[in-house]
């Protein structure tokens, strides 16, 4: 079966938080709702062994989402097409209930529409052929979206090339996450994104 | 009997001729009107109370030199508003006036019809001081109304209606008003326009005394192979939308396939062999509505989008549940909730007959098995038997073969639900204080499936939403809430009143079992026992054994509370 998710190289992640911006813009989110923020893992290690990396934490698209168990009116559900996960705003009732389930925390409550609102991967550019905004946007290049149940997509020679050793998912609670982050230069510390720091350029 | 498009005829040119005698008793006769009704032919084949009021008003026009308009306009200050010399001697034109003791205005008689008008959302808008809500211009207006809403939704209600209203607050006091224009009137034209209107509300009656007969026939029942079916509701689909219970691939929970409604096209569509895992009243009171539009300076009030009528295929247990709503909605507080009503006007309904139970069904002990409210019934197999009441439906099944279908109710459940009894307050707080509800704390989870599942929860939220973070326009939409939700009962300040799930069971279990019953004192419960709650909870909470526990739970502290 077909799942459409995002592929991570965390080793060209700048942090520049472009993704972030770009993201807001296309699907046009007011203040305060944010969909993928990059946060911050790190520093870690005692010096000079220290590292930090970057942790762009966007909706997992879970095999199992806890979000889709809990939803009372069905109005969270895994696409049958593409295994991506989404919310008919015509059916949210805004209870929260998701929010509350998601162990990573990466659903964010649209403002405006008094709605949940997560990532669909850019559900209207992906129609019309296109590539997320993220993706698109992404000045490290470290962002990849594609079919991870085909052997012959880009993202899954992207990870055949990666190796086994070097490809993470985030904690795993049962509900399967299938994100992928590909980290070879640092050491993949098991944290949650509410656990990271947010990332800050410049003052602290 | 008449068909659907000579139904609608009708009611056309009754909606007319309301509006017409109306105008006539309104106010004062513009030189508009007067010069229309001088060119106007009148029929002179109405039956001989009708002619002769109508062979008044012609021959007043046809002999009248002086100037007609102010003629006019000084017998009607005389007659309706008495002013000048008429000294008592006129014809107020008010139901109150002629229905109370003291012959006074704005008596029991306005409050009645006052009330009726608020239950349909309607309140009287004019800029005449002299027009009150039982004013007789009003009055017809309202038939004129109610000709208008039978065109637009079910059948056998409306006429019930017009001739409940026509009895009660016209004929009772209009032939006696009409003799007072006749003896007080020194025009013709006002003196045919009483006789005109007294003869028009006597014959209504006898029409919708007839309709109404006709419509309440005996049901006629058919039996219709599959294909033939769907052409028929290839044909049913040009004036209505059809909803069904439907498959909806993969949107369950976990990916697996539900049960839903939705739009058919065809009778294959409909999941027969299996309950709905919602209820229909995602139909007619759906989960997001839109009340009204606003901007700065403006604030408009929605419309329906789509005003074609709605048939929708149902059991028995969520016809019940209809009733239930329609309580809920319109009948609570003595007002009628517009947004709730202008759908559920539009409904007609289809029984789905269910003669064996599902999982977790306990209708039988709720009183929700059977049901005799439903235009159309219907059993599915290899073909379909289908018994038709409503007569406008009737047209559509014509040339297809008789049989004598008559659908049969479930009359046993597995499960079975005893129900605890709550005569007074004491128990009540017996009730509300049990130990057993806390034991729900920890094993609900709050996630309020059970109330968006269940064919009668109504809560909803109303929110606000505005189009975009900068803008000063949005709209104001109702949200179904669920009581079972840690934000349901939250207050400004983090003030919780039921502050645990425990507490949330407790209400819902009362409001299911207790005080639906006890508010409307009907017999029935609001819970009908479909039990979608129990296959929705995915804490394997069952509503069924809730009920049972608590009736136990409640008769062992009535007997403590009682030895004491």
């Amino acid at each position: 079966m077909k799942k459409n998710v995002f592929v991570v190289e965390l080793d060209r992640c700048i942090g520049c938080k472009g993704c972030q911006v770009a993201c807001k813009l296309e699907n046009n989110l007011g203040l305060g709702t944010v969909r993928n923020a990059v946060k911050t893992v790190g520093p870690t290690g005692a010096y000079p062994d220290i590292q930090m990396y970057f942790l762009p934490s966007m909706c997992q698209q879970c095999e199992k989402p806890s979000c889709a168990a809990v939803c009372p009116t069905g109005a969270c559900y895994i696409d049958p097409e593409d295994g991506v996960v989404l919310i008919d705003e015509e059916q949210c009732i805004g209870c929260k209930s998701c929010a509350e389930a998601c162990p990573y925390k990466v659903n964010t409550f649209n403002q405006e529409l008094l709605v949940m609102d997560k990532c669909n991967l850019c559900i209207s550019s992906r129609k019309q052929g296109d590539k997320p905004a993220c993706v698109k946007n992404c000045s490290g290049s470290a962002l990849h979206v594609g079919d991870i149940n085909d052997a012959d997509s880009e993202v899954s020679k992207l990870l055949m090339e990666a190796g086994e050793e070097n490809i993470h998912t985030l904690r795993d609670f049962g509900n399967k996450p299938s994100v992928r982050y590909i980290l070879k230069n640092d050491t993949w510390m098991d944290l949650l994104p509410q656990e990271c720091h947010d990332t800050r350029r410049g003052m602290k | 009997m008449p068909t659907a498009n000579e139904y609608t005829n009708m009611m056309k040119s009754r909606e007319k001729i309301y509006l017409f005698l109306s105008r006539i008793f309104e106010k004062e006769l513009t030189s508009d009107i007067i010069l229309q009704l001088q060119n106007t032919q009148f029929p002179s084949d109405c039956g001989s109370e009708i002619d002769q009021g109508y062979s008044l008003i012609n021959k007043y026009f046809m002999t009248a030199n002086v100037d007609i308009e102010e003629e006019l306009a000084v017998d009607y200050a005389k007659v309706f508003l008495a002013a000048g010399k008429s000294k008592g001697k006129a014809a107020f034109p008010y139901e109150s006036v002629y229905t109370s003791t003291d012959k006074m205005v704005m008596q029991e008689a306005w409050e009645q019809v006052k009330n009726i008008y608020a239950a349909k959302g309607l309140g009287l808008k004019t800029e005449l001081a002299d027009i009150k809500e039982d004013h007789i211009a009003v009055e017809l207006h309202y038939m004129e109304y109610l000709c208008k809403e039978f065109q637009a939704g079910s059948a056998g209600i409306c006429l019930e209606e017009q001739r409940e209203f026509l009895q009660n607050h016209l004929l009772n006091w209009v032939p006696s008003f009409c003799e007072d224009v006749q003896k007080y009137s020194d025009t013709d034209f006002y003196k045919g326009a009483a006789g005109l209107i007294a003869a028009i509300l006597n014959q209504e009656l006898q029409l919708l005394e007839e309709l109404i007969s006709d419509s309440s026939q005996d049901p006629d029942s058919y039996t219709v192979d599959l294909k033939t079916m769907d052409s028929i509701m290839t044909k049913l689909k040009q004036e209505y939308k059809i909803y069904a219970p439907k498959l909806m691939q993969k949107r369950g929970s976990e990916g697996q396939d539900i049960v839903r409604y939705g739009v058919i096209d065809s009778i294959s569509e409909i999941v027969y062999d299996r309950k709905s895992d919602f209820s229909p009243k995602e139909v007619y009171y759906p989960v997001i509505q839109t009340m009204l539009h606003f901007t700065d300076e403006t604030c408009t009030e929605t419309k329906l989008k789509d005003d074609k009528p709605i048939l929708i295929f149902v059991r028995s247990c969520d016809i019940n549940a209809m009733g239930r709503l329609d309580n809920i909605f319109n009948v609570n507080g003595g007002h009628a909730d517009i947004y709730y009503k202008r759908m559920r006007d539009k409904v007609k309904i289809v029984m789905l007959e269910c003669k064996e139970s599902f999982k977790n069904c306990f209708c039988v002990s709720m009183g929700a098995n059977k049901t005799e409210d439903y235009s159309m019934a219907v059993h599915i197999g290899d073909q379909c038997e289908i018994q038709v009441k409503d007569s406008t439906l009737k047209s559509y099944f014509a040339n297809q073969s008789r049989c004598d279908f008559k659908p049969e109710f479930v009359s046993s459940n597995e499960d079975k639900a005893v129900l605890p009894v709550i005569d007074d307050k004491e128990t009540l707080k017996i009730a509300a204080g049990l130990e057993f509800w806390n034991k729900f704390n920890d094993k609900c989870i709050a996630c309020g499936g059970c109330n968006t599942v269940c064919p009668t929860c109504s809560c909803f939220d109303t929110v606000d939403i505005i189009y975009d973070e900068t803008s000063r326009e949005g709209e104001r939409r109702r949200v179904w809430s669920s009581c079972m939700l840690n934000s349901f009962t939250l207050t400004a300040g983090g003030n919780r009143a039921r502050a645990t799930n425990g507490a949330s069971m407790r209400f819902k279990t009362l409001h299911k079992v207790y005080d639906y019953r006890e508010r409307f004192k009907t017999a029935g419960n609001m819970c009908i026992g479909c039990g979608r709650c129990i296959s929705q909870c995915p804490e394997e909470i069952s509503f069924l054994e809730t009920i049972n526990e608590f009736h136990d739970e409640l008769e062992k502290a009535k007997n403590t509370a009682g030895g004491q």
